[in-house]
């Protein structure tokens, strides 16, 4: 059975439904005109594409093919190869399938030289599925577009690092 | 020369009323937007989209007209006119100003909702013709539901003619020169809310849409049709509708009676207002059960639009 509801309540709740569309009839309405029109993107934005940082003062990219952010990924779509060269690892090959992304930033807080970064923009979508296999040269591309996302692999592994307990003397 | 100047004048009416209702779409999903804080239409012609029912329009026209080939060819094809020709022809009773009416007839107002009835068999038609379960379930609906709200709608419609004396619609807005059937006390406010209810129901309309029901029956009669056929129902919809709001306006309002401007534009902002009130009323609420349905009608509107019926009845009788 279902619950009996008062009549007094059913009408109120009438009147009230009306009253609620009655107000809005005078209200600007909330629609953001997307395309005309832009929302600010808030401060901690990481979403759409990813990219791969180089050093600002020698040049050099960040990466080394340490292959963490290729182990970790839950849907494999990394593949890193390691090349070694001048001293230290590199990574010869880089591809970023973002068909199958589903931005967990994983990656990110793996990596221990801050050298693959989530951006603070919106990805643009492509018209073709080639476009969303991203490879080396793609993602050093990524970084000079897009503003990179506050986000970075030490500063989130400190966040997630134990509570150092001062050991009294 | 007299079948010539009906022909003239007709074409006439169609004509203006189509171009009504094209615009009247728009302003229902510029109105309707508004209610639930969005922009409605908005890119096609700029300031507002007015251009948008053109381009619906063009859009339509440009469709493939599919008969699905198990369908009933001939009834597929026809309940689309049947629906348009039926509530288009409402208006040939409706006076539009005080004395300029297409059909001058003694039982206006009984006709006119002969005619708003038969829509029925068009929306049987459709779902019957086009062999779809879907179409079937929700014609069936449409026909138990229209067939019930019939009666309340009647009798409510029946409250201003015996407090005009007359079933002309010429008699009801003359009746009307001193006061307005929806300012009589009690009797006027009931019969008037009653017969929009009614009314709304007869129309497919938001609280009694169950013959639509998108999220049951996905677009309910009308599910097969395609192009310019589901145009023709949309029109017919919209031309009903409209005709409603008219009646309404004409009934309840006092038609094309108000002081200082021209009867013609006195009816055609009454008929906005009554039309805005019914969009408001459908964007308000939710749809309601089968049952719910049945039950409002059977067990709350036909009752008190009997009583109410008979109040009107005594009290004229008591006065004359």
């Amino acid at each position: 059975m279902p619950k009996k509801v008062s009549k007094i309540r059913l009408i109120q709740a009438i009147i009230f439904s009306l009253w609620v569309t009655f107000k809005n009839l005078f209200r600007k309405p909330v629609t953001v005109q997307y395309p005309l029109e832009k929302r600010p993107i808030p401060d901690r934005w990481r979403a759409g594409t990813f990219a791969l940082t180089t050093d600002k003062e020698t040049g050099d990219e960040n990466c080394i093919g340490c292959k963490l952010c290729e182990r970790i990924c839950p849907s494999d779509i990394i593949i890193v190869e390691l090349e070694k060269h001048s001293g230290r690892g590199w990574a010869k090959t880089f591809i970023l399938d973002l068909q199958a992304c589903i931005q967990c930033e994983l990656c990110v807080q793996v990596c221990p030289t801050d050298a693959i970064v989530m951006l603070r923009g919106l990805a643009t979508p492509v018209a073709n599925r080639q476009d969303y296999i991203l490879d080396k040269e793609k993602l050093m591309e990524n970084e000079k577009l897009f503003e990179a996302a506050w986000a970075a692999g030490l500063k989130l592994q400190k966040l997630h690092e134990p509570k150092q307990t001062e050991v009294k003397s | 020369m007299i079948y010539i100047q009906g022909l003239v004048q007709s074409a006439i009416l169609l004509g203006a009323i189509l171009g009504i209702v094209a615009y009247l779409t728009w302003l229902e999903r510029k109105f309707s937007g508004r209610l639930q804080s969005r922009v409605g239409p908005y890119l096609v012609g700029r300031p507002h989209g007015w251009l948008q029912p053109i381009a619906d329009g063009l859009k339509l026209i440009s469709k493939e007209d599919i008969t699905p080939s198990r369908a009933d060819r001939l009834l597929f094809n026809l309940a689309p006119a049947w629906i348009v020709v039926v509530s288009l022809l409402g208006f040939a009773f409706l006076p539009l100003t005080a004395n300029w009416v297409l059909v001058n007839m003694d039982l206006g107002l009984l006709y006119f909702t002969a005619i708003g009835s038969l829509l029925v068999i068009g929306v049987f038609a459709a779902g019957w013709a086009s062999n779809n379960k879907y179409a079937l379930l929700s014609s069936l609906r449409s026909a138990a539901q229209i067939v019930a709200y019939e009666v309340p709608l009647l009798l409510s419609l029946l409250v201003p003619a015996i407090l005009a004396g007359s079933l002309d619609f010429k008699d009801i807005i003359e009746a009307q020169e001193s006061y307005w059937f929806i300012t009589f006390p009690v009797i006027g406010q009931i019969s008037f809310l009653i017969f929009l209810l009614a009314a709304l129901a007869e129309s497919n309309k938001m609280p009694f849409d169950l013959s639509e029901a998108e999220s049951e029956l996905i677009a309910g009669f009308n599910i097969e049709y395609s192009g310019m056929k589901f145009a023709y129902f949309y029109l017919g919809e919209y031309a009903h509708l409209m005709a409603v709001s008219l009646l309404v306006s004409i009934v309840f309002f006092g038609g094309p009676l108000g002081p200082l401007l021209p009867g013609g534009l006195w009816i055609a902002i009454k008929t906005l207002a009554v039309f805005l009130g019914i969009l408001w009323i459908r964007w308000s609420f939710l749809r309601i059960r089968i049952d719910q349905l049945m039950m409002l009608n059977w067990k709350i509107l036909t009752p008190i639009s009997f009583i109410n019926l008979l109040l009107a009845g005594l009290w004229v009788s008591l006065n004359l």
